[in-house]
């Protein structure tokens, strides 16, 4: 693998760019860019057919090994590896450890292994036996074992115990991989480590960089520890993860490698990690947002507006009202706001399942008889072919079909999302569309409260 | 100019009536027999629609509310389905003919734009039976989904048809459960469905472009269905289907209605027989002279993980696939086959909505190759051959069921005598076996046939109303409200289960083993949360109305009888027929029933708790405190 920065924005991030992939020797991969999330080796809901409707059969995938440790003596009878294994030969697999969808238990690991949850339980894995399942998948890049177990609020000595054994892994991994035949042309990724602690993370990337590591095995890094996965990691504001990030990739961590991190980051905390200096993220955004039945609707294009309410007052985002969301543009959904406050209540707790203010709620039966798409002027094969009327058909009636094409429409939203992102760092203008996003989320949350307000007044 | 003159001379009506004989055309359907078998009834044909030539005899998949299974559009063309079936019943609840007008049909709402086919709602009544009510009106059900009382009169069901805009309607049909055993019923059911077809030809607003088929009725009753035959015909409708059947009724019943209603159809026009998708019975039917059929089958079995092949069809989920890079069939083109290897099916099968995906696909395409070999064997006559030979893959190493030489018989296609007789039982044919509750009673045998017998039954069952809810909603739903459902066999599939892990727990165990127990584990855990709970829920539904009423339900009654055999059947090494007649002696025997479910449940409550012990896994509270 190669790693080549391009460009370093004045208005914040970076531009890189990701080549000499093993199973693809050709192809080049711009950075910040996503990996397509995977579960059970195929993108969540979608035939290997139906991903090539939205993604390149080149783009890269995002296999947790969790998903595939039951299975390592099939893949070394098979022998090509897990992408070829899943029917998605042509596209390069990153193998990081933990899946970023599932909330990982916490407190499972020791000093013996870390603790991966299958289908099948629990499993105890070990460097050998990771190192195992790693020649089994053949990834192009993959992270090395690590024990990112502590959770907020963790103790000193429990990050202390998941830095030491992480070490341990860490060690065992290099001198495994430096030795194996087959892993030859894979990438081996170091874990930053060290909770939430800004001091715990710096001391582990100047750890990283002495001598006692050998340096020319690490080909990139993974910021883990940031969270421990599942749908919570969404509420991880930018301030949240701001300061410790920027204590992990600080000096005197070598700033030519790529770094990634993994998990479900809202839109604005994807800006602002890419504003740090992020280059790879995954998809596991759009895969929750689809599971709980979302599209997402949020702008992101700096020269064309996509949404009504573009200027903005603030950025803060700590205030937002999670439940924006009666359809901001539906004549029913404000009608809906004629009912005396008191309906208020029941519809919000309706509205508690969701949501974001990144995306609409096609369970809302705002949809029910909408004959425009998800998104006007989405380019997705969703909505160039389907109404909202029909996706929220499929959603009540619970038919398969409702996360497929939710999943291919918000999966294309975020691969256009993240072209957006590089274009921003090469023009600078990375703020604007931090500013983009805000505003518009902010806005609609005004409006919304503007209706609420003046239907409140009317009925005193 | 040329058909005026002919008609002039006296040979000409004579190939006038030739003509008419092979074909027929309405404004909405025109129908032309391209070929037919020199031997049976099979004949090939094409069929023009509004929105699609289709091909004849062809299988219709089942897109029950306007989508198949979670398959695009162009990947259901893909598979080479020319027909997408439509529930009207699901439909007008919801999203409701409102919307279907606004929308311009379904065709637009749901971007197919080959033909559909909607059935009338009235199938739905069988399911629904316990809330319906039957009047010459119409159908009086309360909703599932808001308990309001509905009526669904032949009117209202063309209404919603019409909206819904399908190339071709079904009339609302009096449905009457086929093991109903009343004369008069059917006989009503019979006359009332004419009633309804003509209120309902009345009620057509677009005969120019929806095609409404009548449906024959008439049960297994010969003299009925011929009095519902000549009814029907005589208003000369574009196609015709063949109803009331498929419902569970025997084999041997089954294809001489058949053959009887294809005998006296019009030859000049489509027959439809609902909700036939078996291989065998669509050869069968094929050979008798059908040409559309439909079922839920090919999607549903793919639900359970299990893929359709010449001899029947595959369960993934069984460890003889874990190291099979094969496709699942190496001669089918479809897309799953061109990509995906059984063994990575394997690893994500009934865990991942992929999975189902990839065998719905597969499972449609394979019931279009098999109907796509069917029309080439009788373009080119050799369609005896092809019935010989599809038979011969399909019951390899088994004796043929004697309905299928029998009813081949009748239109003189000959089955050699399958000469390996000795081999009976094969794991993959969960289907067409006759003696499946022998199955059962081998508990100790083989577990894993046991589990099939568990999906074949459920899927068998056929929960419409669960269908959506998916496979794990629809067991603990169907297990719940479906009185029908015969505990014992869930009971005696999970006990299986234990007993296999048991044998397993006693011998020293080395790496695989631990890898196979940690595997059954999961399978009881899984089969504990699916089947436990609603089982007993059921035992103690079942065993409470028997408190209450003197007057017991027959069928209960043999329920529970053969709950308690089934438990004598454990610790005795009886033949079968032994068993079967230990239940008939107790069948006699009321008093002290009650007393026999509650030990079949504390048996299995124990054996169940011995072997969690043994391999150290906690038993949810619930099973152990059971209260009767």
């Amino acid at each position: 693998m190669k790693f080549a920065i391009e460009y370093i924005s004045k208005g914040g991030g970076r531009i890189g760019r990701l080549t000499g992939l093993q199973s693809q020797p050709g192809a080049v991969h711009e950075t910040p860019m996503v990996l397509v999330s995977t579960v059970g080796g195929s993108a969540p809901h979608l035939t290997q057919d139906v991903l090539h409707l939205v993604v390149d059969k080149d783009a890269p995938l995002h296999v947790p090994a969790q998903h595939f440790c039951d299975h390592v003596q099939v893949l070394q009878n098979y022998k090509k590896g897990v992408a070829h294994f899943s029917a998605l030969q042509g596209h390069s697999v990153c193998v990081s450890v933990q899946d970023a969808a599932k909330a990982t238990p916490q407190g499972y690991n020791h000093k013996k292994g870390v603790s991966l949850w299958t289908y099948g339980g629990r499993q105890i894995i070990t460097a050998d036996k990771y190192m195992d399942l790693m020649e089994a998948m053949q990834p192009d890049w993959y992270e090395a074992l690590n024990d990112a177990d502590p959770g907020i609020g963790s103790s000193k000595k429990r990050i202390l115990n998941s830095t030491t054994s992480s070490m341990e892994y860490l060690k065992q991994c290099i001198t495994l991989h430096k030795a194996s035949q087959k892993l030859k042309g894979s990438a081996l990724f170091a874990p930053l480590l060290g909770g939430r602690s800004e001091k715990a993370r710096n001391g582990w990337s100047k750890s990283l960089m002495s001598t006692t590591v050998d340096k020319s095995a690490i080909s990139g890094y993974t910021i883990v520890g940031l969270h421990t996965n599942g749908p919570e990691v969404e509420d991880l504001q930018p301030v949240n993860v701001s300061n410790i990030v920027k204590a992990s990739l600080q000096e005197p961590l070598a700033a030519e490698l790529p770094r990634q991190t993994a998990g479900m980051w809202n839109p604005l905390t994807v800006l602002q990690l890419a504003h740090l200096g992020v280059d790879i993220f995954d998809s596991t955004f759009p895969f929750l947002v689809t599971e709980r039945r979302g599209a997402l609707t949020f702008p992101f294009r700096l020269n064309r507006r996509q949404n009504d309410g573009a200027y903005s007052k603030g950025s803060c985002l700590e205030h937002q009202n999670k439940k924006l969301k009666v359809s901001e543009d539906s004549p029913k959904a404000k009608a809906e706001e004629e009912v005396p406050r008191q309906d208020n209540k029941i519809r919000e707790s309706e509205d508690e399942e969701l949501s974001s203010p990144y995306e609409i709620n096609m369970k809302n039966k705002s949809n029910v008889s909408l004959m425009k798409p998800l998104l006007e002027g989405c380019e997705c094969y969703t909505c160039k072919n389907f109404t909202r009327a029909y996706v929220h058909h499929l959603t009540i009636a619970n038919e398969l079909l409702a996360p497929v094409l939710l999943m291919m429409h918000n999966l294309h939203h975020w691969m256009d999302f993240f072209s957006s992102i590089r274009e921003a760092i090469k023009t600078d203008r990375l703020e604007d569309l931090q500013t983009l996003i805000t505003t518009s989320v902010f806005e609609s949350n005004e409006v919304q409260s503007l209706i609420l307000d003046s239907h409140g007044t009317n009925c005193v | 100019m040329a058909t005026a003159t002919a008609a002039s001379l006296p040979g000409a009506s004579v190939a006038a009536a030739a003509a008419v004989s092979s074909s027929s055309s309405s404004p909405a359907l025109s129908f032309r027999i391209l070929a037919e078998c020199s031997k049976s009834k099979a004949r090939t044909s094409l069929m023009k629609l509004p929105h699609y030539a289709v091909e004849l005899p062809m299988f219709m998949p089942v897109g029950t509310q306007g989508t198949l299974k979670g398959l695009l559009p162009e990947q259901v063309k893909g598979a080479k389905a020319q027909v997408i079936l439509g529930n009207t019943y699901h439909l007008g609840t919801r999203p409701g003919k409102d919307l279907f007008q606004d929308f311009g049909g379904l065709h637009k709402f749901m971007q197919w734009d080959r033909a559909l086919l909607t059935d009338s709602g009235g199938f739905q009544m069988v399911s629904l039976l316990d809330l319906a009510e039957i009047t010459e009106e119409g159908v009086k059900f309360r909703s599932p989904y808001d308990g309001s009382e509905c009526m669904l009169t032949p009117e209202e069901s063309i209404e919603i048809q019409n909206a819904i805009g399908a190339d071709i309607m079904m009339q609302l049909d009096d449905v009457v459960d086929v093991r109903e055993k009343d004369y008069e019923r059917f006989k009503t059911a019979a006359y009332r469905t004419t009633r309804w077809l003509d209120r309902c030809i009345k009620a057509n607003k677009n005969p120019d472009r929806q095609n409404l088929f009548p449906i024959i009725q008439g049960g297994l009753f010969p003299d009925l269905r011929k009095i519902s035959l000549e009814q029907q015909i005589a208003r000369d409708a574009p196609g015709y289907a063949i109803g009331g059947l498929s419902g569970g009724e025997a084999k041997e019943k089954f294809w001489p209605t058949v053959h009887l209603c294809t005998d006296h159809l019009p030859k000049n026009k489509p027959r439809y027989c609902m909700g036939v998708g078996f291989a065998v019975d669509l050869v069968v039917c094929c050979a008798l002279g059908v040409d559309m059929f439909d079922c839920v089958f090919p999607t549903r079995t793919a639900r359970f993980g299990c893929a359709l092949v010449d001899n029947g069809q595959i369960n993934l989920k069984a460890r003889d696939f874990a190291n099979d890079f094969r496709p699942i069939d190496e001669k089918c083109g479809c897309s799953t086959c061109r990509n995906y290897s059984r063994a990575y099916l394997h690893t994500i099968v009934t865990k991942e909505t992929v999975a189902c995906h990839l065998l719905s696909l597969h499972n449609v395409a394979y019931q279009m190759r098999l109907m796509q070999s069917i029309r080439d064997s009788i373009k080119k006559d050799c369609f005896a051959e092809f019935v010989e030979d599809f038979m011969a893959a399909y019951y390899k190493d088994q004796e043929y069921p004697q309905w299928v030489v029998d009813a081949l018989a009748a239109v003189k296609i000959t089955l050699k005598k399958n000469s390996s007789s000795g081999v009976t039982n094969k794991a993959s044919d969960i289907w067409d076996d006759q003696e499946s509750d022998e199955k059962l009673w081998n508990l100790r045998s083989g577990f894993d046939k046991l589990y099939l017998t568990g999906y074949r039954n459920a899927i068998l069952g056929d929960f419409e109303e669960e269908e959506a809810a998916g496979r794990i909603e629809g067991f603990e739903t169907a297990f719940q409200s479906q009185s029908k459902v015969n505990p014992t066999i869930y009971l005696s599939r999970l006990d299986g289960l234990l007993m296999a892990c048991l044998t397993k727990c006693k011998s020293n165990l080395n790496e695989e083993q631990k890898v196979e127990i940690r595997l059954i584990q999961n399978m009881i855990n899984h089969a504990l949360k699916l089947n436990f709970e609603p089982s007993k829920s059921i035992l103690e539904k079942v065993l409470k109305s028997n408190k209450q009423t003197e007057t017991r339900n027959e069928q209960e009654e043999v329920r529970l009888c053969s709950s308690e055999c089934f438990v004598d059947a454990k610790y005795s090494e009886d033949s079968t027929r032994d068993r079967y007649k230990s239940r008939d002696s107790k069948c006699g025997c009321t008093p002290g029933q009650t007393d026999n479910a509650e030990t079949c449940l504390n048996e299995i409550l124990s054996r169940t708790r011995a072997v969690c012990d043994s391999v150290g896994w906690k038993i949810p509270d619930f099973i152990l405190n059971h209260e009767l």
